[in-house]
């Protein structure tokens, strides 16, 4: 009864995340010009792998140095990574918002967590 | 009736005497190249990528005015030249760039991935020639074991 009772609040507790995680991929699709599509083609096979396994990881990877090389993209990150939070509350590991945030182009400041500290110790 | 290669041509407001046949001598033309691949530019692929990352794409494509897809392409496209500069040994690089440009149909103005493949090597030619007036001279050498063992995968794959 109470293993029950236990695995459905996990799995109640689990699901939000679960959610999150399928939730979290989008199919897009993508007509590469010529030159792309034709070592697009080549890699995957080599690698035996889908052109969109073969990019999924990467992908966040070079969209971060995309972003971050330019201070021109400044506005962009930051109404990004306000979407972001807005939606999902943090960012997703190994995404590019993740990874500017590891390389220090984007700080998250916990400043409600912060103002409720303060809040407290001023409390008599 | 008139013949495809031919025009019978007169101009505005001209007299009949003015008339002239223009014969396109087709047989003195190169054949025109084989069609032999499906264009690239037409096929399509399911990318899945993650959804923050989509709104920082569509952040990025919307600040530059660019679509989506542009900036999609141009990720691609740096995520496969550094993976095809991550081949060390030059003979191998250039194969599957080779093998790639075989498969693709270049207009006059894109660069080939040969030529990126050999973009240190061009640079280093490039000062040699500027600095003693010559190519490199290379001794004939043999392949490199990754070019080898590429080579024979690409045959199994192409196969």
């Amino acid at each position: 009864m109470s293993n029950g009772i236990m695995s459905r609040v996990i799995e109640e507790s689990l699901r939000p995340s679960i959610e999150a995680r399928t939730d979290s991929y989008m199919m897009v699709n993508v007509r590469p010009g010529e030159k792309v599509a034709a070592l697009l083609d080549l890699l995957s096979r080599l690698a035996g792998m889908t052109p969109s396994a073969l990019m999924a990881d990467r992908l966040s990877e070079a969209l971060a140095d995309y972003a971050a090389s330019s201070t021109a993209h400044g506005p962009a990150i930051l109404d990004a990574a306000e979407t972001a939070l807005k939606q999902d509350r943090t960012f997703y590991d190994d995404c590019a918002l993740s990874l500017l945030k590891k390389r220090g182009v984007i700080e998250v400041v916990p400043l409600g967590l912060i103002k409720m500290l303060e809040d407290k110790k001023k409390e008599p | 009736m008139s013949h495809p290669n031919e025009r019978i041509i007169k101009p505005e407001g001209g007299h009949m005497s003015e008339e002239r046949l223009v014969r396109l001598r087709s047989d003195t033309l190169p054949p025109a190249p084989e069609e032999s691949h499906p264009r690239r530019s037409e096929r399509k692929y399911n990318m899945r990528i993650k959804r923050q990352d989509l709104t920082l794409i569509d952040e990025l494509a919307k600040a530059a005015s660019r679509p989506r897809s542009e900036v999609i392409n141009e990720l691609l496209h740096s995520i496969l030249l550094k993976e095809l500069n991550s081949i060390s040994k030059i003979d191998a690089r250039l194969l599957v760039a080779m093998t790639a440009d075989r498969d693709a149909k270049y207009d006059d103005l894109a660069r080939p991935w040969s030529f990126d493949a050999l973009m240190r090597e061009i640079d280093f030619i490039a000062h040699n020639v500027m600095d003693h007036g010559v190519p490199e001279d290379t001794p004939e050498d043999f392949h490199s074991e990754e070019f080898m063992s590429l080579r024979a995968k690409l045959q199994e794959v192409r196969r």
